[in-house]
Protein backbone atom coordinates (compact mmCIF):
# COMPACT_ATOMS: atom_id res chain seq x y z
CA UNK A 1 0.00 0.00 0.00
CA UNK A 2 0.88 3.65 -0.14
CA UNK A 3 2.34 4.45 3.39
CA UNK A 4 6.04 4.65 4.51
CA UNK A 5 6.27 7.94 5.78
CA UNK A 6 5.94 7.43 9.80
CA UNK A 7 3.31 8.08 12.17
CA UNK A 8 0.69 10.28 12.24
CA UNK A 9 -1.53 9.59 15.25
CA UNK A 10 -0.26 8.13 18.06
CA UNK A 11 -2.71 6.99 21.09
CA UNK A 12 -0.78 5.29 24.11
CA UNK A 13 -3.07 4.10 26.83
CA UNK A 14 -5.62 7.42 26.86
CA UNK A 15 -8.27 6.99 29.16
CA UNK A 16 -11.34 9.36 29.12
CA UNK A 17 -13.61 10.22 32.13
CA UNK A 18 -16.90 12.13 32.36
CA UNK A 19 -17.01 12.23 36.15
CA UNK A 20 -18.10 8.67 36.80
CA UNK A 21 -18.02 7.46 33.55
CA UNK A 22 -15.29 6.59 31.44
CA UNK A 23 -15.82 7.10 28.26
CA UNK A 24 -12.28 5.70 27.15
CA UNK A 25 -10.77 2.67 28.44
CA UNK A 26 -6.89 2.29 27.83
CA UNK A 27 -6.87 3.42 24.08
CA UNK A 28 -4.01 2.41 22.02
CA UNK A 29 -3.94 2.89 18.26
CA UNK A 30 -1.60 4.44 15.84
CA UNK A 31 -2.25 5.66 12.64
CA UNK A 32 0.29 6.39 9.71
CA UNK A 33 0.51 8.93 7.53
CA UNK A 34 -1.56 8.55 4.47
CA UNK A 35 -4.06 5.55 5.79
CA UNK A 36 -7.54 5.91 6.22
CA UNK A 37 -8.90 4.00 9.71
CA UNK A 38 -12.60 4.08 9.86
CA UNK A 39 -13.91 3.69 13.11
CA UNK A 40 -17.35 2.00 14.01
CA UNK A 41 -19.50 1.06 16.77
CA UNK A 42 -22.42 1.39 18.78
CA UNK A 43 -23.73 4.83 19.95
CA UNK A 44 -22.14 6.10 22.73
CA UNK A 45 -18.87 3.26 22.06
CA UNK A 46 -16.52 6.60 22.40
CA UNK A 47 -15.85 6.75 18.83
CA UNK A 48 -16.72 10.61 18.63
CA UNK A 49 -14.75 11.12 22.26
CA UNK A 50 -11.77 9.07 20.47
CA UNK A 51 -11.52 11.26 17.86
CA UNK A 52 -12.29 14.35 19.44
CA UNK A 53 -9.16 14.16 21.53
CA UNK A 54 -6.61 14.04 18.55
CA UNK A 55 -6.79 17.64 17.66
CA UNK A 56 -7.87 18.58 21.16
CA UNK A 57 -11.27 19.48 20.92
CA UNK A 58 -11.95 16.90 24.47
CA UNK A 59 -9.35 16.76 26.63
CA UNK A 60 -8.08 13.24 27.62
CA UNK A 61 -7.48 11.81 31.19
CA UNK A 62 -4.68 10.28 31.26
CA UNK A 63 -2.13 8.84 28.65
CA UNK A 64 -1.04 10.62 25.71
CA UNK A 65 -1.91 11.95 21.75
CA UNK A 66 0.83 12.45 19.68
CA UNK A 67 0.34 14.01 16.26
CA UNK A 68 3.38 14.07 14.11
CA UNK A 69 5.50 12.81 17.12
CA UNK A 70 4.37 15.94 18.78
CA UNK A 71 2.04 16.53 22.31
CA UNK A 72 1.41 20.32 21.63
CA UNK A 73 -1.97 20.92 20.63
CA UNK A 74 -0.82 24.71 19.02
CA UNK A 75 0.69 23.27 16.73
CA UNK A 76 -1.40 20.82 15.56
CA UNK A 77 -3.66 23.83 14.84
CA UNK A 78 -5.43 23.89 11.38
CA UNK A 79 -2.82 20.67 10.62
CA UNK A 80 -5.86 18.64 11.93
CA UNK A 81 -8.85 19.37 9.72
CA UNK A 82 -12.70 18.38 11.28
CA UNK A 83 -15.90 17.62 9.77
CA UNK A 84 -18.86 17.97 11.97
CA UNK A 85 -21.82 15.29 11.79
CA UNK A 86 -24.21 18.84 11.68
CA UNK A 87 -21.57 20.92 9.44
CA UNK A 88 -21.75 24.11 11.92
CA UNK A 89 -20.60 26.12 8.63
CA UNK A 90 -20.99 30.11 9.71
CA UNK A 91 -23.93 31.23 9.19
CA UNK A 92 -23.99 34.72 9.09
CA UNK A 93 -21.02 34.32 6.48
CA UNK A 94 -21.51 33.14 2.34
CA UNK A 95 -20.00 30.09 1.42
CA UNK A 96 -16.82 31.84 0.55
CA UNK A 97 -16.28 33.63 3.52
CA UNK A 98 -16.39 30.70 5.52
CA UNK A 99 -13.55 29.06 3.31
CA UNK A 100 -11.83 32.37 3.39
CA UNK A 101 -11.99 32.92 7.03
CA UNK A 102 -9.48 30.51 8.66
CA UNK A 103 -6.90 31.31 5.83
CA UNK A 104 -7.25 35.06 6.03
CA UNK A 105 -6.80 35.66 10.29
CA UNK A 106 -4.69 31.96 10.56
CA UNK A 107 -2.82 32.08 7.66
CA UNK A 108 -2.69 35.68 6.90
CA UNK A 109 -2.98 35.05 2.92
CA UNK A 110 -4.01 38.25 1.08
CA UNK A 111 -7.75 38.49 0.43
CA UNK A 112 -7.24 37.42 -3.71
CA UNK A 113 -4.60 34.45 -2.16
CA UNK A 114 -7.40 33.59 0.13
CA UNK A 115 -9.89 33.63 -2.21
CA UNK A 116 -7.86 31.66 -5.16
CA UNK A 117 -7.53 28.91 -2.51
CA UNK A 118 -11.12 28.80 -1.38
CA UNK A 119 -12.49 28.75 -5.44
CA UNK A 120 -9.87 26.00 -5.97
CA UNK A 121 -11.51 23.72 -2.97
CA UNK A 122 -15.25 24.91 -3.96
CA UNK A 123 -14.44 23.64 -7.14
CA UNK A 124 -12.85 20.43 -6.12
CA UNK A 125 -15.74 19.42 -4.36
CA UNK A 126 -18.23 21.14 -7.09
CA UNK A 127 -20.16 23.55 -5.76
CA UNK A 128 -18.04 26.64 -6.84
CA UNK A 129 -21.38 28.41 -8.59
CA UNK A 130 -22.66 28.80 -4.85
CA UNK A 131 -19.98 30.48 -3.33
CA UNK A 132 -22.04 33.94 -3.11
CA UNK A 133 -25.10 31.78 -1.30
CA UNK A 134 -25.57 32.18 2.95
CA UNK A 135 -25.14 28.32 4.53
CA UNK A 136 -29.35 28.20 5.31
CA UNK A 137 -30.09 28.25 1.18
CA UNK A 138 -28.27 25.21 0.84
CA UNK A 139 -29.34 22.05 1.17
CA UNK A 140 -27.60 19.58 3.81
CA UNK A 141 -25.34 18.00 1.15
CA UNK A 142 -23.78 21.02 -0.17
CA UNK A 143 -23.35 22.53 3.43
CA UNK A 144 -21.38 19.36 4.20
CA UNK A 145 -19.58 19.30 1.07
CA UNK A 146 -18.47 23.22 1.84
CA UNK A 147 -17.58 22.27 5.71
CA UNK A 148 -15.15 19.94 4.04
CA UNK A 149 -13.97 22.67 1.99
CA UNK A 150 -13.51 24.79 4.76
CA UNK A 151 -11.07 21.88 6.30
CA UNK A 152 -9.00 21.85 3.22
CA UNK A 153 -8.43 25.49 2.60
CA UNK A 154 -6.20 24.92 6.17
CA UNK A 155 -4.38 22.95 4.33
CA UNK A 156 -4.25 20.05 6.84
CA UNK A 157 -2.19 16.90 7.34
CA UNK A 158 -4.96 15.10 8.71
CA UNK A 159 -8.79 14.90 8.48
CA UNK A 160 -10.97 13.96 10.64
CA UNK A 161 -14.96 13.17 10.48
CA UNK A 162 -17.51 12.63 13.07
CA UNK A 163 -20.35 10.84 11.36
CA UNK A 164 -20.52 13.43 8.44
CA UNK A 165 -23.38 11.79 6.97
CA UNK A 166 -25.52 10.86 9.80
CA UNK A 167 -27.50 14.01 9.34
CA UNK A 168 -27.99 14.00 5.60
CA UNK A 169 -31.31 12.85 3.97
CA UNK A 170 -30.68 9.53 2.06
CA UNK A 171 -30.22 11.20 -1.42
CA UNK A 172 -27.18 13.15 -0.15
CA UNK A 173 -25.46 10.79 1.51
CA UNK A 174 -23.25 10.14 -1.94
CA UNK A 175 -22.40 13.36 -2.58
CA UNK A 176 -20.97 13.51 0.48
CA UNK A 177 -19.00 9.80 -0.02
CA UNK A 178 -17.51 11.24 -3.29
CA UNK A 179 -15.85 13.76 -1.87
CA UNK A 180 -14.20 11.80 0.97
CA UNK A 181 -12.94 9.17 -1.23
CA UNK A 182 -11.45 11.27 -3.89
CA UNK A 183 -9.72 12.98 -1.00
CA UNK A 184 -8.73 9.18 0.35
CA UNK A 185 -7.45 8.35 -3.12
CA UNK A 186 -5.23 11.51 -3.34
CA UNK A 187 -3.26 10.02 0.21
CA UNK A 188 -4.93 12.41 2.72
CA UNK A 189 -5.13 10.91 6.26
CA UNK A 190 -8.15 10.44 7.59
CA UNK A 191 -9.99 9.23 10.64
CA UNK A 192 -13.72 8.56 10.25
CA UNK A 193 -16.26 7.54 12.56
CA UNK A 194 -19.24 6.31 10.15
CA UNK A 195 -21.77 4.00 9.72
CA UNK A 196 -21.09 3.60 6.00
CA UNK A 197 -19.77 0.11 5.71
CA UNK A 198 -19.61 0.62 1.63
CA UNK A 199 -16.94 3.28 2.34
CA UNK A 200 -15.32 1.61 4.99
CA UNK A 201 -15.17 -1.43 2.00
CA UNK A 202 -14.11 0.65 -0.81
CA UNK A 203 -11.13 2.98 0.75
CA UNK A 204 -10.54 2.23 4.68
CA UNK A 205 -6.82 0.47 5.34
CA UNK A 206 -8.05 -0.76 8.11
CA UNK A 207 -11.63 -0.78 10.37
CA UNK A 208 -11.81 -0.31 13.69
CA UNK A 209 -14.42 -1.55 15.70
CA UNK A 210 -15.15 0.08 19.43
CA UNK A 211 -17.85 -0.79 22.24
CA UNK A 212 -18.25 0.43 25.88
CA UNK A 213 -14.71 2.96 25.50
CA UNK A 214 -12.78 -0.15 24.73
CA UNK A 215 -11.17 -0.73 20.78
CA UNK A 216 -12.24 -4.53 20.35
CA UNK A 217 -10.85 -5.53 16.86
CA UNK A 218 -8.72 -3.73 14.48
CA UNK A 219 -8.44 -5.30 10.88
CA UNK A 220 -9.01 -4.50 7.57
CA UNK A 221 -12.37 -4.44 5.88
CA UNK A 222 -12.46 -7.97 4.35
CA UNK A 223 -11.31 -9.40 7.74
CA UNK A 224 -13.72 -7.67 9.92
CA UNK A 225 -16.74 -7.47 7.72
CA UNK A 226 -16.23 -11.21 6.71
CA UNK A 227 -14.89 -13.05 9.61
CA UNK A 228 -15.03 -10.70 12.68
CA UNK A 229 -12.83 -12.22 15.33
CA UNK A 230 -14.81 -11.56 18.72
CA UNK A 231 -18.43 -11.81 19.42
CA UNK A 232 -18.97 -8.27 20.11
CA UNK A 233 -18.63 -7.18 16.81
CA UNK A 234 -20.17 -10.26 15.15
CA UNK A 235 -22.91 -9.01 17.01
CA UNK A 236 -22.96 -5.48 16.18
CA UNK A 237 -22.16 -6.20 12.21
CA UNK A 238 -25.38 -8.47 12.51
CA UNK A 239 -27.50 -5.79 13.91
CA UNK A 240 -26.20 -3.50 10.93
CA UNK A 241 -26.16 -5.58 7.98
CA UNK A 242 -29.14 -7.08 8.76
CA UNK A 243 -31.48 -5.54 5.97
CA UNK B 1 -35.90 24.89 10.71
CA UNK B 2 -38.78 26.15 12.02
CA UNK B 3 -37.37 28.85 13.47
CA UNK B 4 -35.77 30.72 10.29
CA UNK B 5 -39.06 30.41 8.87
CA UNK B 6 -40.64 32.53 11.73
CA UNK B 7 -38.14 34.93 11.48
CA UNK B 8 -38.38 35.47 7.90
CA UNK B 9 -42.09 35.06 7.68
CA UNK B 10 -43.07 38.22 5.71
CA UNK B 11 -46.78 39.86 6.57
CA UNK B 12 -45.71 40.88 10.30
CA UNK B 13 -47.84 43.99 10.83
CA UNK B 14 -50.90 43.00 8.19
CA UNK B 15 -54.49 44.17 9.93
CA UNK B 16 -57.24 41.69 10.39
CA UNK B 17 -60.82 42.45 11.45
CA UNK B 18 -59.84 42.05 15.16
CA UNK B 19 -57.67 44.55 14.92
CA UNK B 20 -60.13 47.10 13.37
CA UNK B 21 -62.94 46.09 15.60
CA UNK B 22 -60.72 46.81 18.49
CA UNK B 23 -59.58 50.55 16.65
CA UNK B 24 -63.29 50.88 16.61
CA UNK B 25 -63.79 50.12 20.33
CA UNK B 26 -60.97 51.80 21.75
CA UNK B 27 -62.29 55.10 19.55
CA UNK B 28 -65.50 54.47 21.13
CA UNK B 29 -64.01 54.23 24.72
CA UNK B 30 -62.12 57.56 24.04
CA UNK B 31 -65.16 59.69 22.45
CA UNK B 32 -67.13 58.48 25.36
CA UNK B 33 -64.39 59.71 28.12
CA UNK B 34 -64.01 62.84 26.00
CA UNK B 35 -67.46 63.80 25.53
CA UNK B 36 -68.36 63.06 29.77
CA UNK B 37 -65.08 64.75 30.33
CA UNK B 38 -65.78 67.70 28.49
CA UNK B 39 -69.32 67.58 30.72
CA UNK B 40 -68.36 66.69 33.72
CA UNK B 41 -65.17 67.69 34.41
CA UNK B 42 -64.12 71.07 35.80
CA UNK B 43 -61.26 71.34 33.12
CA UNK B 44 -60.42 74.37 31.19
CA UNK B 45 -58.39 72.96 28.23
CA UNK B 46 -56.00 76.05 27.02
CA UNK B 47 -54.44 74.29 24.20
CA UNK B 48 -53.42 77.61 22.49
CA UNK B 49 -51.98 79.02 25.80
CA UNK B 50 -50.35 75.67 25.88
CA UNK B 51 -49.02 75.60 22.86
CA UNK B 52 -47.30 79.01 22.58
CA UNK B 53 -45.85 78.11 26.37
CA UNK B 54 -43.80 75.45 24.84
CA UNK B 55 -42.47 77.21 21.71
CA UNK B 56 -41.72 80.44 23.32
CA UNK B 57 -37.82 80.56 23.36
CA UNK B 58 -36.24 81.11 26.84
CA UNK B 59 -34.90 84.22 28.78
CA UNK B 60 -31.85 84.80 27.13
CA UNK B 61 -32.81 84.09 23.64
CA UNK B 62 -31.82 80.18 23.68
CA UNK B 63 -33.73 76.95 22.50
CA UNK B 64 -37.40 76.68 24.30
CA UNK B 65 -37.33 75.12 27.66
CA UNK B 66 -39.18 72.35 26.71
CA UNK B 67 -37.05 71.67 23.72
CA UNK B 68 -34.08 72.28 25.74
CA UNK B 69 -35.53 69.29 27.91
CA UNK B 70 -36.37 67.58 24.77
CA UNK B 71 -32.48 67.64 24.20
CA UNK B 72 -31.56 66.71 27.14
CA UNK B 73 -33.20 63.30 27.51
CA UNK B 74 -31.96 62.41 23.63
CA UNK B 75 -28.10 63.49 25.40
CA UNK B 76 -28.90 61.55 28.32
CA UNK B 77 -30.33 58.77 25.96
CA UNK B 78 -27.38 58.55 23.57
CA UNK B 79 -24.55 58.42 26.49
CA UNK B 80 -26.62 56.19 28.02
CA UNK B 81 -27.12 54.11 26.01
CA UNK B 82 -23.30 53.75 24.66
CA UNK B 83 -22.32 53.37 28.39
CA UNK B 84 -24.88 50.63 29.01
CA UNK B 85 -23.25 48.75 26.36
CA UNK B 86 -20.09 48.57 27.20
CA UNK B 87 -20.71 47.77 30.81
CA UNK B 88 -23.50 45.31 30.28
CA UNK B 89 -21.44 43.21 27.30
CA UNK B 90 -18.66 43.44 29.69
CA UNK B 91 -20.87 42.07 32.70
CA UNK B 92 -22.61 39.93 30.18
CA UNK B 93 -19.12 37.82 29.06
CA UNK B 94 -17.86 37.67 32.47
CA UNK B 95 -21.46 36.10 33.64
CA UNK B 96 -20.77 33.65 30.48
CA UNK B 97 -17.08 33.40 31.70
CA UNK B 98 -15.66 29.87 33.07
CA UNK B 99 -13.76 31.79 35.98
CA UNK B 100 -15.64 32.46 39.02
CA UNK B 101 -13.60 35.63 39.44
CA UNK B 102 -15.24 37.26 36.51
CA UNK B 103 -18.67 35.45 36.88
CA UNK B 104 -19.44 35.76 40.69
CA UNK B 105 -19.01 39.92 40.78
CA UNK B 106 -21.22 40.04 37.60
CA UNK B 107 -23.53 37.78 39.01
CA UNK B 108 -24.65 39.74 42.35
CA UNK B 109 -24.11 43.06 39.99
CA UNK B 110 -27.04 42.07 37.88
CA UNK B 111 -28.77 40.20 40.42
CA UNK B 112 -28.92 43.30 42.48
CA UNK B 113 -30.14 45.67 40.14
CA UNK B 114 -32.74 43.38 38.49
CA UNK B 115 -34.23 42.63 41.56
CA UNK B 116 -34.56 46.18 43.42
CA UNK B 117 -37.18 49.29 42.03
CA UNK B 118 -35.25 51.57 40.13
CA UNK B 119 -36.72 54.28 41.68
CA UNK B 120 -35.11 53.13 44.56
CA UNK B 121 -31.85 52.81 43.30
CA UNK B 122 -32.06 56.49 41.89
CA UNK B 123 -32.38 57.39 45.30
CA UNK B 124 -29.51 54.78 47.00
CA UNK B 125 -27.36 56.05 43.70
CA UNK B 126 -28.09 59.92 44.39
CA UNK B 127 -26.89 59.82 48.11
CA UNK B 128 -24.29 57.66 48.32
CA UNK B 129 -22.00 57.76 44.59
CA UNK B 130 -23.54 60.85 43.31
CA UNK B 131 -23.31 62.68 46.62
CA UNK B 132 -20.14 61.62 47.81
CA UNK B 133 -18.05 59.45 45.38
CA UNK B 134 -17.70 62.43 42.55
CA UNK B 135 -16.49 64.77 44.93
CA UNK B 136 -14.42 62.01 46.42
CA UNK B 137 -12.86 62.20 43.00
CA UNK B 138 -12.82 65.65 42.56
CA UNK B 139 -14.64 65.43 39.16
CA UNK B 140 -17.21 68.20 40.32
CA UNK B 141 -14.67 70.82 40.74
CA UNK B 142 -13.08 69.54 36.98
CA UNK B 143 -16.75 69.94 35.91
CA UNK B 144 -17.70 73.17 37.42
CA UNK B 145 -14.95 74.81 36.75
CA UNK B 146 -14.92 74.47 32.91
CA UNK B 147 -14.70 77.47 31.70
CA UNK B 148 -13.44 77.70 27.83
CA UNK B 149 -15.39 78.05 24.90
CA UNK B 150 -17.76 75.16 23.91
CA UNK B 151 -18.14 74.23 20.02
CA UNK B 152 -21.24 73.66 18.82
CA UNK B 153 -20.56 69.83 18.48
CA UNK B 154 -19.42 69.70 22.23
CA UNK B 155 -22.55 71.65 22.96
CA UNK B 156 -24.92 69.39 21.44
CA UNK B 157 -23.06 66.28 22.68
CA UNK B 158 -23.08 67.60 26.34
CA UNK B 159 -25.03 70.75 27.14
CA UNK B 160 -24.12 73.52 29.25
CA UNK B 161 -20.70 72.55 30.93
CA UNK B 162 -22.74 74.15 34.30
CA UNK B 163 -24.46 71.15 34.00
CA UNK B 164 -22.08 68.47 33.43
CA UNK B 165 -21.52 67.14 36.42
CA UNK B 166 -25.58 67.01 36.29
CA UNK B 167 -25.16 64.88 33.45
CA UNK B 168 -22.82 62.65 34.45
CA UNK B 169 -24.42 61.76 37.24
CA UNK B 170 -27.97 61.14 35.17
CA UNK B 171 -25.75 59.06 32.54
CA UNK B 172 -24.10 57.10 35.13
CA UNK B 173 -27.47 56.13 36.99
CA UNK B 174 -29.22 55.33 33.45
CA UNK B 175 -26.57 52.94 32.66
CA UNK B 176 -25.73 51.67 35.00
CA UNK B 177 -29.49 50.23 35.48
CA UNK B 178 -29.69 49.51 31.81
CA UNK B 179 -26.51 47.74 31.89
CA UNK B 180 -27.55 44.97 34.24
CA UNK B 181 -30.41 44.13 32.08
CA UNK B 182 -28.44 44.59 29.08
CA UNK B 183 -25.70 41.84 30.36
CA UNK B 184 -28.85 39.66 30.73
CA UNK B 185 -29.60 40.03 27.10
CA UNK B 186 -25.82 39.40 26.03
CA UNK B 187 -25.47 36.21 28.15
CA UNK B 188 -28.42 34.48 26.88
CA UNK B 189 -26.78 35.82 23.22
CA UNK B 190 -24.18 34.14 24.19
CA UNK B 191 -25.47 30.96 25.41
CA UNK B 192 -27.80 30.69 22.38
CA UNK B 193 -24.88 30.25 20.17
CA UNK B 194 -24.65 26.11 19.43
CA UNK B 195 -21.43 24.51 21.03
CA UNK B 196 -20.52 23.30 17.73
CA UNK B 197 -19.81 26.92 16.33
CA UNK B 198 -17.36 27.32 18.84
CA UNK B 199 -15.89 23.51 17.80
CA UNK B 200 -15.75 24.59 14.17
CA UNK B 201 -13.73 27.79 14.62
CA UNK B 202 -11.67 26.16 17.00
CA UNK B 203 -10.81 23.10 15.17
CA UNK B 204 -9.78 25.72 11.77
CA UNK B 205 -7.09 27.19 14.01
CA UNK B 206 -8.89 30.64 14.62
CA UNK B 207 -7.33 32.18 17.71
CA UNK B 208 -9.38 33.32 21.04
CA UNK B 209 -9.45 36.85 19.49
CA UNK B 210 -11.12 36.12 15.65
CA UNK B 211 -13.14 33.49 17.10
CA UNK B 212 -15.12 35.94 18.99
CA UNK B 213 -14.64 38.95 16.44
CA UNK B 214 -15.30 36.98 13.09
CA UNK B 215 -17.54 34.21 14.21
CA UNK B 216 -19.60 34.40 17.89
CA UNK B 217 -19.67 38.33 18.28
CA UNK B 218 -21.95 38.51 14.58
CA UNK B 219 -24.14 35.46 15.52
CA UNK B 220 -24.63 37.03 18.94
CA UNK B 221 -25.32 40.63 17.29
CA UNK B 222 -27.69 39.58 14.98
CA UNK B 223 -29.67 37.41 17.35
CA UNK B 224 -29.88 39.68 20.15
CA UNK B 225 -30.73 42.62 18.18
CA UNK B 226 -34.77 42.48 18.67
CA UNK B 227 -34.36 42.65 22.97
CA UNK B 228 -31.25 44.76 21.99
CA UNK B 229 -33.36 47.33 20.70
CA UNK B 230 -36.47 46.58 23.21
CA UNK B 231 -33.97 47.76 26.08
CA UNK B 232 -32.99 50.85 24.38
CA UNK B 233 -36.21 51.96 24.36
CA UNK B 234 -36.91 51.32 27.78
CA UNK B 235 -33.59 53.11 28.53
CA UNK B 236 -35.23 56.57 26.95
CA UNK B 237 -38.19 56.19 29.09
CA UNK B 238 -36.77 54.78 32.26
CA UNK B 239 -34.45 57.95 31.60
CA UNK B 240 -37.30 59.80 32.78
CA UNK B 241 -36.89 58.70 36.88
CA UNK B 242 -33.64 60.58 36.95
CA UNK B 243 -35.65 63.83 36.83
CA UNK B 244 -36.29 63.18 40.65
CA UNK B 245 -32.98 63.40 41.24
CA UNK B 246 -32.93 67.26 39.68
CA UNK B 247 -31.32 65.45 36.38
CA UNK B 248 -32.90 68.51 33.79
CA UNK B 249 -34.27 66.07 31.41
CA UNK B 250 -38.05 65.96 29.50
CA UNK B 251 -40.01 65.06 32.64
CA UNK B 252 -38.02 67.88 35.27
CA UNK B 253 -38.69 70.20 32.46
CA UNK B 254 -42.23 69.22 32.03
CA UNK B 255 -43.08 69.13 36.01
CA UNK B 256 -41.45 72.79 35.99
CA UNK B 257 -43.45 73.98 32.98
CA UNK B 258 -46.73 72.13 34.43
CA UNK B 259 -46.93 73.49 37.82
CA UNK B 260 -45.78 77.08 37.15
CA UNK B 261 -48.60 77.37 34.38
CA UNK B 262 -51.11 75.35 35.36
CA UNK B 263 -51.56 73.43 32.28
CA UNK B 264 -51.15 70.24 33.34
CA UNK B 265 -52.72 68.25 31.51
CA UNK B 266 -51.88 69.93 27.75
CA UNK B 267 -48.09 69.71 29.09
CA UNK B 268 -48.04 66.22 29.90
CA UNK B 269 -49.61 65.33 26.69
CA UNK B 270 -46.89 67.01 25.16
CA UNK B 271 -44.59 65.25 27.37
CA UNK B 272 -45.87 61.90 26.62
CA UNK B 273 -45.74 62.81 23.02
CA UNK B 274 -42.66 63.79 22.68
CA UNK B 275 -41.55 60.30 24.48
CA UNK B 276 -43.98 58.79 22.00
CA UNK B 277 -41.97 59.91 18.97
CA UNK B 278 -38.46 59.33 20.34
CA UNK B 279 -38.98 55.64 21.30
CA UNK B 280 -41.29 55.24 18.21
CA UNK B 281 -38.74 56.56 15.58
CA UNK B 282 -36.25 54.57 17.43
CA UNK B 283 -38.06 51.08 16.64
CA UNK B 284 -38.57 52.05 13.13
CA UNK B 285 -35.11 52.29 12.72
CA UNK B 286 -34.10 49.22 14.89
CA UNK B 287 -36.37 47.27 13.22
CA UNK B 288 -34.79 48.65 9.23
CA UNK B 289 -31.34 47.32 10.92
CA UNK B 290 -32.63 43.95 12.17
CA UNK B 291 -33.64 43.43 8.76
CA UNK B 292 -30.47 43.93 7.54
CA UNK B 293 -28.06 41.94 10.34
CA UNK B 294 -30.75 39.09 9.63
CA UNK B 295 -30.19 39.07 5.84
CA UNK B 296 -28.09 35.97 6.31
CA UNK B 297 -31.42 33.78 7.96
CA UNK B 298 -33.08 34.44 4.23
CA UNK B 299 -34.01 31.47 2.47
Amino acid sequence: MKKTNGKAIEFEHVDKWFGAFQALKKINLSVEEGEIVVICGPSGSGKSTLIRCINGLEPYTSGQVKVFDSLDLNQQKGKVGMVFQHFYLFPHLSVLENLTLAPLRSLKLSKQAAKDLAMHFLERVKIDDQADKYPAQLSGGQQQRVAIARSLCMMPRIMLFDEPTSALDPEMINEVLDVMVELAQEGMTMICVTHEMGFAKKVADRVVFMDEGEVIEIATPENLFNSPKHKRTKAFLNKILAH
Amino acid sequence: MSVNQAITRKPRYSFNLLDYMLILVTMVVIGWIYYRSSIGVNYHWNWKAAVDLIFTPSADGSLPYFFQGIISTLRLSLWGMIFASIIGILLGVARHSKIALFRLPATAYIQLIRNIPPLVFVFIFYFFISNQLIPLLGLDNLLRNHNAELSRLTYYLFGRSSLWENLLSGIFCVSLLSAAYIAEVVRSGLEGIEKGQWEAAYSLGLSRWSKYRYVIAPQVISNISPPLAGQAISLVKDSSIVALISIQELTFVGTEIANSSGLIFEIWLFVGLAYLIICLGLSLLFSKIEKTTRKHLEK
